[in-house]
C-alpha cells in the first residue's frame, strides 16, 4: 500500500504536472548523454575489438595506419597510397597463408563497394540469404542492410557511382548485376557491395570494354595504327554493362601484379605461418603491416580520451542541473509558503515539510533517470540491431 | 463519544517580534463541551490566543492548560502531536490543499500521523460528509467548489480525528451570512455529536446567539 508521504508528493507532482514533467525531461536529457556515449562506445568498442580479432593481419602501402585500419576493416575512408597485386601473389606463393586481397575505390549509392577474391566469403564465413558470392564480371553480393535499404534482391541491377565525374579518360558507372544478398553479419560488411577485383578494376578504369574497332570502317576512332596496337580516340564508346555480347571485350592493360589493391588481409594457416609471413613482409619498406588489434587499441585510446573530456562536461552539467534543481526547490518552497503554513498549523511533525520535498525531488530524479535509462538503452538497442558502421 | 477538554488561560502575554506591545490575556475559562466565542476589537489578540491555545505560538509569558496538558510547556514536536491528535482547527481562508481533493483534504490529519484512516474513520467521515452537504464533492478539488463548500470540507478536515477541542477563527469571515450560519451550526452540530469542546473567535455579532457564552477581550489600554 502506498505510504500516506508518497501519496502526497505524487498528488502534489500530479498537481503541478508541467513543472514536474519538464524536471523529469531536464534530468533524462542531462542523463541519457552519458549513459548513452557510456553504452554505444561499449558497444562500438566490443564490435571494432571483434572485427580486430577476426582480421589479425593488414597489409598496406606505408601512410597512415589509422586510415588502413578504418579503410580495410570498416571500409571508410581513403589510403593515401596503394598496392600492387604481386605482394598478394608472394605470399600465396609462401604458402603459409591465404592472402585476401581488398580494392576499394568506388560505391555504390554510397556503400562501399568492395573488390575481393572469394577468400574473403571463407574468411569472413559468409553465409548467404539468398544467392551466391559473384562469379563473373559484373556480378555483386550485396550486404543484408544494403538489400534492406535498397530494396534491391538476386535478379536487380544497381549502377556504380560516378566518382571521377570530370575525368574523361576514367571510369564510367557500371551496372551491377546481384547474384547474391548475405546474411546478418553485424558488421561493416552488412553495409558493402562485393564484388570481384576485376570487377572493381573496370569501375575504378584500370580495365574497361568497348565497341569493336574495325580499322577499315572505323579509321575516324583511330589516332594511330600500328602493326602491334591501336590507339583509338576518347569517341569510342565504352560498356557500362557486361553483357553476353561485349563480355570478351573487357581487358586490363599492362601488367596483372601491378594492378592496384587497397589493403590485403593475412589468412594464416597457423601462428606459425603467420609469424613468418608478418616477418617477411615487415622486412619491405614498400610495405607496412598492422596489428589489428594494437592499432585498434592505440585508436580507441584517443577516442576515450575525448570521452573523458565529454564525461568531464557530463559531469559539469549534472552539477549545474544539481544546483538549477536546489533552486527550483527553493523557490517552489517560497511558492508554497501556504501549504507549508498549513501543514505546520494542522500540526505536521518536524521535518515533515522537507521530507515531503525530498519525496518529491527524489520521484522527479528517479522518474528523470530511469526515462534516462531507457532511452539510452533505446539507443543503445537501435545501434545494436543494426551493422556497425562508422560515421 | 469523546470528553471535550477544558481549557484554561491565565495571566498570558505574547509579544511579536519587533512589537513593542505585547498581547496580554488575563484569563480564560472554557468547560469541557462548552461552546465558547471570544470577540473583541481589531487588533486586541483575538487570533494571537487562539494561536497560543492550538499550540501554534508558545505564549512568553502565562499559563495555558488544556485537559490535564500545559500546552505551553510541551516541546515543538509535542504540541505538533497534540495539536494533530486533540485539536481541530478552522481557518477563515479555509486554508485546502489544493493539489488534493475533498476527501484527501480530509485525511491529511491521518496522513500527518503517518497512517490511512480506519474503517470506522472512512465510515465516520462519510456520515459527517452527508450531514455537511458535500457527500458528492469528495472527489473535487477545491478550486471547483464554493466558498461555502471549501469551509465545510474544512471542517470536515478538523473533525477527522474526532479532536476534544474545535478551535475556529473567524469562519465565517469569507462568507455570506446564510453559508456562515450553515457552517457554524455544521460545527455545532458536529461537535454535539463528538462532545468537542468548541472556541470561535470571530467579530460577527451576528452569529453570537448559537452559542453558550461569549467572552470579549478588550484592548490594552496600557
Amino acid at each position: 500500500m502506498i505510504s500516506p508521504m508518497l501519496r502526497l508528493a505524487l498528488r502534489s507532482l500530479s498537481h503541478h504536472r508541467i513543472r514536474s514533467v519538464v524536471l523529469v525531461l531536464c534530468i533524462a536529457l542531462i542523463g541519457v548523454l552519458p549513459a548513452a556515449v557510456e553504452g554505444l562506445l561499449d558497444l562500438y568498442r566490443e564490435r571494432l575489438e571483434a572485427r580486430a580479432v577476426s582480421t589479425p593481419l593488414v597489409v598496406g602501402a606505408p601512410g597512415s595506419r589509422s586510415d588502413l585500419l578504418i579503410h580495410s576493416l570498416y571500409f571508410r575512408g581513403e589510403v593515401e597510397r596503394i598496392l600492387e597485386m604481386k605482394v598478394a601473389r608472394s605470399v600465396a606463393e609462401s604458402g603459409y597463408a591465404v592472402p585476401v586481397p581488398i580494392h576499394l575505390m568506388s560505391s555504390v549509392r554510397d556503400h562501399p563497394l568492395v573488390g575481393t577474391t572469394p577468400d574473403y566469403a571463407s574468411f569472413r564465413q559468409f553465409r548467404f540469404q539468398s544467392g551466391r558470392w559473384p562469379q563473373k564480371l559484373s556480378e555483386a553480393a550485396i550486404g543484408s542492410a544494403v538489400a534492406h535499404k535498397l530494396g534491391l534482391a538476386v535478379g536487380d541491377s544497381v549502377p556504380t557511382d560516378v566518382y571521377k565525374l570530370h575525368d574523361l579518360a576514367g571510369a564510367y558507372p557500371l551496372l551491377l548485376k546481384i547474384k547474391g544478398v548475405l546474411a546478418a553479419t553485424g558488421t561493416p560488411d552488412d553495409d558493402a557491395v562485393f564484388v570481384s577485383l576485376q570487377t572493381s578494376w573496370v569501375v575504378s578504369g584500370e580495365g574497361h570494354g568497348h565497341q569493336v574497332i574495325d580499322p577499315e570502317t572505323d579509321f575516324n576512332l583511330i589516332l594511330e595504327n600500328k602493326s602491334s596496337n591501336i590507339t583509338a580516340t576518347a569517341a569510342v564508346v565504352e560498356a557500362v554493362e557486361v553483357t553476353p555480347e561485349n563480355e570478351d571485350s573487357f581487358h586490363f592493360h599492362g601488367d596483372p601484379d601491378v594492378l592496384p589493391i587497397t589493403a590485403l588481409f593475412i589468412d594464416a594457416n597457423d601462428d606459425k605461418g603467420e609469424t613468418i609471413v608478418r616477418s617477411r613482409l615487415r622486412r619491405d619498406e614498400e610495405l607496412q603491416v598492422l596489428d589489428s588489434m594494437n592499432e585498434l587499441r592505440e585508436l580507441l585510446a584517443v577516442v576515450l580520451r575525448a570521452k573523458a573530456i565529454l564525461d568531464a562536461n557530463s559531469l559539469l552539467v549534472m552539477v549545474a542541473t544539481t544546483l538549477l534543481l536546489g533552486l527550483i526547490v527553493t523557490l517552489d518552497v517560497k511558492v508554497r509558503e501556504r501549504e507549508v503554513r498549513t501543514l505546520e498549523r494542522i500540526g505536521a511533525p518536524r521535518g515533515f515539510v522537507a521530507r515531503l520535498l525530498f519525496t518529491e525531488v527524489a520521484i522527479v530524479v528517479a522518474t528523470g533517470g530511469i526515462l534516462a535509462f531507457f532511452l539510452a538503452f533505446g539507443a543503445i538497442r537501435f545501434v545494436a540491431d543494426g551493422p556497425l558502421i562508422l560515421p | 463519544m469523546n470528553t471535550g477538554a477544558s481549557v484554561k488561560v491565565r495571566d498570558l502575554i505574547h509579544r511579536y517580534v519587533g512589537q513593542e506591545e505585547p498581547i496580554r490575556v488575563s484569563g480564560l475559562d472554557v468547560h469541557s463541551g462548552e461552546k465558547v466565542a471570544i470577540t473583541g476589537p481589531s487588533g486586541c489578540g483575538k487570533t494571537t490566543l487562539l494561536s497560543c491555545i492550538a499550540g501554534i505560538l508558545v505564549p512568553t509569558a502565562g499559563e495555558v492548560t488544556i485537559g490535564e496538558t500545559r500546552i505551553d510547556q510541551l516541546g515543538e514536536s509535542d504540541r505538533r502531536k497534540f495539536r494533530r491528535e486533540e485539536i481541530g482547527l478552522v481557518f477563515q481562508e479555509f486554508e485546502l490543499l489544493e493539489h488534493l481533493d475533498v476527501r484527501e483534504n480530509a485525511y491529511l490529519p491521518l496522513w500527518l500521523d503517518g497512517r490511512e484512516p480506519s474503517a470506522e474513520e472512512q465510515e465516520k467521515f462519510v456520515g459527517r460528509a452527508k450531514r455537511c452537504g458535500i457527500s458528492d464533492l469528495l472527489q473535487r478539488k477545491p478550486r471547483a467548489l464554493s466558498q461555502g463548500e471549501r469551509q465545510r470540507a474544512a471542517v470536515c478536515r478538523a473533525l477527522m480525528t474526532s479532536p476534544s477541542l474545535v478551535l475556529a477563527d473567524e469562519p465565517t469571515g469569507s462568507l455570506d451570512a446564510n453559508s456562515g450560519q450553515v457552517v457554524l451550526d455544521l460545527i455545532f452540530e458536529e461537535a454535539e455529536i463528538t462532545g468537542a469542546t468548541v472556541i470561535v473567535v470571530t467579530h460577527d455579532a451576528t452569529i453570537l446567539g448559537g452559542f453558550d457564552r461569549v467572552e470579549t477581550i478588550e484592548e490594552d489600554p496600557s
